[in-house]
């Protein structure tokens, strides 16, 4: 039985969070969703920090993708050496997209310490080679490093000069385990956005999300995001000032910036339709799966989101921003 | 079968060319590595992972160079690569589940780390204690640049490597990069340690002399333009030095090029001392293959 409007956006009850989980609404074929943010590796990586297997892959995403009604995924690097065992490299996405051209658009993810850590390496001529090889954007960029270090301005030069999009994981502060580094309320980032004015940026991360509302302590800005919207952030200010700066919804991080406030989520979505984008993120195959597939479902099922809210959202964004 | 003296103890390569910088691909692929071995007699290669931020436009999984050696196991072996920031960036990573593991699929030991960090970082003797107490030999690149290039970090007195010698005594060190290689000699100039210039002339016995003398877990990586000319600047003493520690260097190239014209000239200079009896043959075979098949077991 479909939840009502007014049931659905008073709730957040542990039953209807349950089933979101699942991701799956009774009506049989809907609408595909399109994951801007997956990662997967062509082997096994070893076990590490109570991770059986860190990361899917190809069968194991394709098996959840199948579950959750997800079309195809962007497989985005792990370039960083703080949140990942060994290295990666692009050849290998490229590999996967190649041989899974139906589910996998690639990525590639180029460090800001590539190539001699300076700030003058040419990355433009890096990123040319894996653009006009398939690639689709940059990320998941998630180096312990300043916004404004001149490594990082490095790179969103080169981004911005080849025409891809960037997606960031912040960190809540530096000394931090791994991701973009910025102050509460985004002030680097902002300067970012004025700078590099046709470089989309894909924010993501429980640091970039807990900017939905004001924001202060390191704690609320590295945790899942709990309770109403009573009072609009960074990110609203931001989207709303420079339309550069976009939303990847993947992870608990995105997730739950919805969840925790049902009502508050159909308005910013609905305001920003065309620069929030589906993503999922799964990286243990037997660890934490997002319940965002199930709760846009509900969403467009009460009424609260529009069909074409609910499309652009899931599909249709990534479509257009990544040219697939 | 393929014939040849030489092991190459550090070697890199990638199954599919990376991309260029400035025109140019720093790294071969397997087809193009074996075809330079069997052009110089290299009968196999120990490969080390490109798995640090700073060296390479992209990076290489630990698996991928599993899957070059299961393709070509009797021309590769592996060692697998961590960079010491790995695993959330922390001094306390517990590394020894994952060594335990690359262990078991056949690595041989690690790195070569080459992370633009001070080797006196803690997150780099964490994995320092890691790999000893992994029993797996460490592959380090030094260098005399604080935050530019890559590799270790160590100031002109090595005093980082000394220290961290000192700390981990079962642990073997291959060492290789323009700030050690320089101190075989006195370095006449500051960028000669940075690896500006390349070090020339005659050897006054320098630091890393006294360091292998004193310290018997280093072991001295010929890889890389620093290693050639470490030797090549002085023929009478780098036979004296081959000779005094034939246990304890280990031939290797390093990154070539695919885009190299001339060969790399290592394998002629030492061929070249044996056969004008400047060094024994025994020095020239444990130099060639020999350490290297005790130190990875190859």
């Amino acid at each position: 039985m479909e939840t009502t409007r007014r049931e659905f956006l008073s709730a957040g009850s542990a039953a209807a969070l349950a089933s979101y989980a699942t991701g799956q609404v009774p009506g049989g074929e809907d609408v595909k969703y399109i994951d801007v943010h997956a990662h997967c590796t062509e082997d096994p990586l070893p076990q590490m920090c109570g991770l059986r297997q860190p990361l899917c892959c190809p069968e194991q995403l394709i098996a959840h993708y199948d579950r959750l009604g997800i079309e195809k995924g962007c497989i985005l690097g792990l370039g960083t050496p703080e949140n990942f065992i060994g290295g990666m490299s692009n050849e290998s996405i490229l590999r996967l997209a190649a041989a899974y051209p139906d589910r996998f658009i690639p990525f590639c993810v180029v460090d800001p310490r590539a190539c001699g850590n300076t700030p003058f390496a040419n990355l433009r001529d890096v990123l040319m080679h894996y653009r006009d090889r398939g690639c689709k954007g940059v990320g998941e960029v998630c180096a312990q490093i300043h916004l404004l270090d001149p490594r990082m301005q490095n790179l969103f030069k080169a981004c911005e000069e080849v025409g891809f999009s960037l997606t960031f994981h912040m960190s809540p502060t530096s000394g931090w385990s791994y991701g973009v580094i910025d102050e509460n309320g985004l002030p680097e980032l902002e300067i970012c956005l004025q700078r590099f004015p046709k470089l989309r940026f894909f924010g993501h991360s429980c640091a970039f999300w807990s900017e939905i509302t004001i924001c202060l302590s390191v704690q609320e800005r590295n945790a899942r995001g709990k309770g109403p919207v009573k009072e609009e952030g960074a990110i609203q200010r931001l989207m709303r000032k420079y339309p550069n700066l976009y939303g990847d919804l993947s992870a608990g991080s995105g997730a739950y910036a919805l969840m925790r406030d049902p009502a508050y989520a159909a308005k910013f979505l609905t305001e920003f339709q065309d620069r929030i984008m589906f993503g999922i993120d799964i990286c243990d195959p037997n660890g934490y799966v997002s319940p965002l597939p199930g709760f846009l479902r509900e969403l467009r099922a009460s009424g609260a989101i529009s069909e074409t809210v609910f499309r652009k959202v899931a599909r249709e964004n990534q479509i257009r921003e990544l040219k697939l | 079968m393929h014939g040849g003296d030489f092991i190459d103890m550090h070697a890199v390569c990638v199954r599919e060319l990376m991309a260029p910088v400035g025109g140019r691909h720093g790294i071969c692929d397997v087809d193009r590595q074996l075809a330079l071995y069997d052009r110089i007699g290299v009968v196999k290669g120990v490969i080390m992972p490109v798995a640090n931020a700073e060296c390479t436009p992209t990076g290489q999984a630990n698996e991928e160079v599993l899957r070059i050696v299961a393709a070509h196991p009797d021309r590769f072996a592996a060692f697998c690569n961590l960079d010491p920031r790995n695993c959330y960036n922390s001094p306390t990573t517990k590394f020894g589940e994952v060594l335990d593991q690359y262990k078991a699929q056949g690595c041989r030991g690690v790195g070569a780390v080459c992370a633009k960090l001070a080797i006196t970082d803690l997150r780099v003797q964490n994995l320092f204690r890691s790999c000893e107490a992994a029993a797996m030999p460490i592959a380090i690149r030094l260098d005399g640049m604080e935050d530019f290039g890559c590799g270790l970090y160590d100031p002109p007195s090595l005093q980082g490597l000394r220290e961290s010698l000192m700390r981990f005594p079962k642990l073997t060190f291959l060492v290789t990069g323009a700030a050690f290689w320089c101190e075989i000699s006195v370095p006449k100039l500051r960028d000669e340690r940075l690896g500006m210039v390349r070090s020339s002339g005659p050897v006054k016995e320098g630091l890393l002399v006294a360091l292998l003398r004193r310290y018997p877990n280093l072991v001295c990586d010929l890889s890389g333009i620093w290693g050639e000319d470490a030797l090549m600047r002085d023929p009478a003493y780098a036979a004296k030095f081959l000779t005094e520690f034939s246990d304890r260097v280990v031939f290797g190239l390093g990154a070539r090029s695919p885009e190299d014209a001339d060969l790399p000239p290592l394998p002629k200079f030492l061929r070249g001392l044996r056969d004008s009896g400047a060094i024994a043959p025994d020095v020239f075979g444990r130099v060639a293959a020999g350490n290297a098949k005790r130190i990875a077991g190859v």
